[in-house]
């Protein structure tokens, strides 16, 4: 996740705390129903592929013609409260608990992810100071890492693009364990640390071991 | 289909323009590229409140195609309502994005793609009410002929031949 120039020039009225723009709120309410509408169709498409589940079969379940389901799939402006609510459990599918971000948050993490991608490509050819860079970034996705979840397994999910999956949607049914590990930690238990200057590296630097091979060529 | 050293040399003419979405947060997934006049429309000077309106949703629905979220097609004309849809007959490839707006007529940009994941928009938008599909679908022909001549556009087999292999929900088939 990095950010460009036209992505902060995009926010900057929310994170100056100052009055939003009509179309900048026309974007998010967008974003929004984008998000809702995507968390309901990658639950279908989970259902299909597991039970075989027809949009037939859907609407049976919730006394729906099949029309009327296809218009709620069809775009996100077609969907209410109630609809969202109506397919879901259809689909035997929760919602997790609404979660919420500080966005001033999620731009800092970008703009460091940006400056250490600019240090990695500067100083492909230096070892010590690619070194530095993957160790830094392995730090902080340490830091982000859901507690509980191993990182490997995290990066998988994410790499997947579960994170941006809008609002995760666990089966109904499934055990908390399920619903933590998508979840991720409770609110206001990720640590959002300023990053480390590269150049001073103190004793709260990560001991892990690149191999000497296979970095930096 | 054209190679990444094309579309960069495209762009380096100014005559493609990379959509960079507005959504800081999503990964991405999917490249759109539009043409100098959706450039315009997209980035330019607004000609008010209603542009300011559309171009928004427009870049809203660019992101959500580049961001690979989840997202219906249609592989026939006569599908309605989906968010994307294959205009034409196979043959022809062209694609249109629809724009809705409760409150004011759907405007529709076309296109075609140029490799899976790789979209270029090429002309429009155009209002929904007033569009001549037929006139349209050669416009963005011609318009795809001028800026990569001899090109083929992606003649898919599969969903994944246009979209990845990221979510989409399809009406019709391929």
């Amino acid at each position: 996740m990095t950010i460009s120039a036209q992505q902060k020039s995009f926010l900057a009225e929310i994170l100056e705390d100052r009055p939003i723009p009509e179309v900048t709120l026309i974007y998010f309410r967008e974003r929004f129903r984008d998000k809702l509408h995507s968390a309901i169709l990658e639950a279908f498409l989970i259902r299909a592929q597991e039970k075989d589940l027809k949009q037939q079969d859907l609407a049976a379940r919730i006394h729906r013609t099949k029309a009327q389901i296809s218009r709620w799939f069809n775009a996100p402006s077609n969907l209410t409260l109630d609809s969202i609510s109506d397919l879901m459990v259809g689909l035997a599918m929760d919602f997790d608990a609404f979660p919420f971000t500080p966005i001033e948050e999620t731009v800092a993490l970008a703009e460091r992810a940006e400056e250490i991608t600019n240090q990695g490509e500067a100083s492909i050819h230096d070892t010590d100071n690619f070194k530095a860079a993957i160790k830094n970034l392995l730090f902080w996705l340490e830091q982000l890492r859901p507690s509980g979840e191993k990182l490997s397994d995290w990066l998988s999910r994410e790499s997947a693009g579960g994170s941006e999956s809008a609002l995760p949607a666990p089966a109904i049914g499934a055990e908390s364990k399920a619903s933590e590990k998508i979840q991720g930690p409770p609110r206001g238990s990720r640590k959002i640390l300023p990053f480390p200057d590269l150049s001073q590296r103190g004793s709260e630097e990560p001991q892990i071991e690149i191999p000497k091979s296979g970095v930096g060529g | 289909m054209l190679t990444t050293d094309e579309i960069k040399a495209l762009c380096d003419q100014n005559k493609l323009f990379k959509v960079t979405p507005n959504d800081w947060r999503a990964p991405i997934e999917r490249s759109i590229y539009v043409s100098p006049d959706l450039h315009h429309f997209l980035y330019g000077p607004s000609s008010g409140e209603s542009q300011d309106r559309y171009r928004t949703k427009l870049q809203r629905l660019f992101d959500r195609f580049i961001s690979g979220q989840a997202i219906t097609v249609a592989f026939a004309p006569h599908l309605m309502g989906t968010e994307i849809k294959r205009l034409s007959s196979r043959r022809r490839e062209v694609w249109e994005f629809k724009i809705r707006d409760k409150r004011r007529p759907q405007l529709r940009v076309f296109g075609r793609f140029a490799d899976a994941k790789i979209f270029f928009a090429l002309t429009g938008p155009v209002i929904r009410t007033n569009c001549d599909y037929p006139a349209e679908i050669n416009l963005c022909e011609d318009s795809w002929r001028n800026l990569v001549p001899g090109k083929t556009p992606v003649y898919g087999r599969t969903l994944s031949d246009y979209f990845g292999s990221t979510k989409v929900v399809p009406r019709g088939n391929p």
